[in-house]
């Protein structure tokens, strides 16, 4: 059997998998499809109730760090962000979901910029998770006080429930993170 | 369980019909409008347009009463924490302490929560009445190239599916005297992670596993995609964009050109 060689200046036949770059690579719409429906499925589903916070808290932060800490930035900023806004869509805010983009897309892609520095060492991992957190309570400060009209009061009122929430949901994102590259070793390569 | 409710509900109003796009611009345009116009009678009249439009939308009851559940409860936060936060203007209608509660705050309060619930409220009108397909679609019609629109399509279809995961290893995990209801926040988070690793190794399987379904489907196979649904611009379509476009241009020139206080 004899394959044919394109010759010089021939247009290639458009397949995959033939070095061509023009399509992001099935692995990758896999995992980002699925990163993305879980990071939606778990904002939506672990809403813990606890009376203080009305019940808004929920652990998709937890999954915003675990891809950035364990996918990288471009995971973390697409899956963390369109996740997130997703289930603000289907919770029934959307009027979040732009902020919610911007925010947790921000927070993403500097955990993980930040936290896979030095070959994602525990300090690496702390200092992305507060990095990418300040951004996120920033960005949602600022909109909810100048974009959205919520006026100081509730805009402020609204910092340490997200300030919160980025605390337990980076202590979980940093365990989940490195309890499933024990569980699957070949991870985030 | 704590989960949530699919908003989409399948009917066939004219809403329903429309170009998803166009909804998208309705919401643009309509979401600009709230946010420049600054009297209450005009923001509470925009309010009243908004809710005909979720009514028209045809949706049950539930449906609506979660939606404004949700609005209400927002609105009256803001109600009564706006006039905490400011306290400028005259005249003082009455003091709390060393808090002086003003009567331009007040106004000032609801008229910020009247356009809270504008921004709210517009949304629903898209998702009620917009099937996910549909939303996924409309996207890659703006210019989302297709494979981004194939992730985000697989992911909405991944979301239930994923509830479910989760909901049953909290079950076993419970079997096992987990427990997830008692306790400090803190403490209940990081019971969490004993539900949330088994899920999250669960779904990297899954991706595992998607992944060689979309390359023996031959995924990207050529550069020129056909679809099985095509959604196209009717005159119907067109009419709406117009109509959702002076709704945002007359009250626009009306303010700045003409400098109607609205």
């Amino acid at each position: 059997m004899s394959t044919e060689v394109p010759k010089e200046g021939e247009e290639r036949p458009k397949i995959l998998g033939s070095g061509d770059a023009e399509f992001i690579s099935p692995e990758t719409v896999a995992l980002f499809a699925v990163l993305t429906a879980l990071t939606a499925a778990i904002t939506l589903m672990t809403v813990i109730p606890f009376p203080p916070t009305r019940g808004y808290f929920n652990l998709g932060e937890a999954m915003v760090f675990f891809s950035a800490l364990t996918f990288g930035w471009r995971a973390g900023a697409i899956c963390g962000g369109v996740g997130s806004a997703i289930a603000d869509l289907l919770g029934g805010w959307g009027m979040f979901a732009p902020t919610t983009l911007l925010a947790k897309g921000t927070e993403g892609f500097v955990s993980g910029v930040i936290g896979r520095m030095n070959g994602g060492k525990p300090l690496a991992y702390v200092a992305g998770i507060v990095c990418g957190g300040a951004c996120m309570v920033t960005i949602y400060f600022l909109s909810e006080w100048l974009f959205l009209g919520f006026g100081l009061g509730p805009a402020i009122a609204e910092i340490p429930t997200n300030i919160a929430q980025v605390t337990i949901g980076g202590t979980v994102g940093s365990l989940l993170s490195y309890s499933v590259k024990l569980a699957m070793p070949s991870l985030g390569k | 369980m704590t989960g949530f409710m699919d908003l989409y509900s399948e009917r066939d109003t004219f809403l329903h019909r429309l170009d998803p796009r166009v909804k998208l611009l309705a919401v643009v345009t309509i979401s600009a409008l709230a946010f420049i116009l600054s009297e209450i009678w005009s923001l509470l009249l925009l309010l009243a347009f908004i809710l005909l439009l979720m009514a028209l939308t045809g949706s049950s009851f539930r449906k609506a009463f979660f939606a404004l559940k949700f609005v209400i409860r927002f609105m009256v936060l803001i109600t009564v924490l706006w006039p905490l936060f400011d306290r400028s203007g005259t005249p003082v209608l009455f003091s709390i302490g060393p808090l002086d509660i003003t009567e331009p705050a007040v106004w000032r309060g609801a008229t910020s929560a009247v356009r809270v619930g504008c921004f709210a409220t517009v949304w629903y009108i898209l998702m009620f009445t917009t099937s996910q397909r549909d939303l996924v679609r409309g996207l890659t019609k703006l210019g989302l190239r297709f494979d981004y629109g194939l992730a985000l399509a697989i992911s909405f279809r991944f979301i239930p599916t994923f509830g479910l995961t989760i909901e049953s290893i909290k079950d076993a995990q419970r079997a096992r005297a987990l427990e997830l209801d008692r306790g400090s926040l803190w403490r209940r988070s990081k019971n969490y992670v004993t539900v949330l690793v088994p899920t999250v190794v669960t779904a990297l399987r899954t991706a595992h596993m998607l992944s060689l379904t979309l390359q023996s489907r031959a995924y990207g196979a050529v550069r020129e995609r056909t679809y099985l649904r095509e959604v196209r611009m009717g005159p119907r379509d067109y009419v709406a964009a117009a109509v959702a476009l002076l709704v945002f241009l007359l009250p626009a020139v009306a303010m700045y050109h003409f400098g109607v206080q609205l």
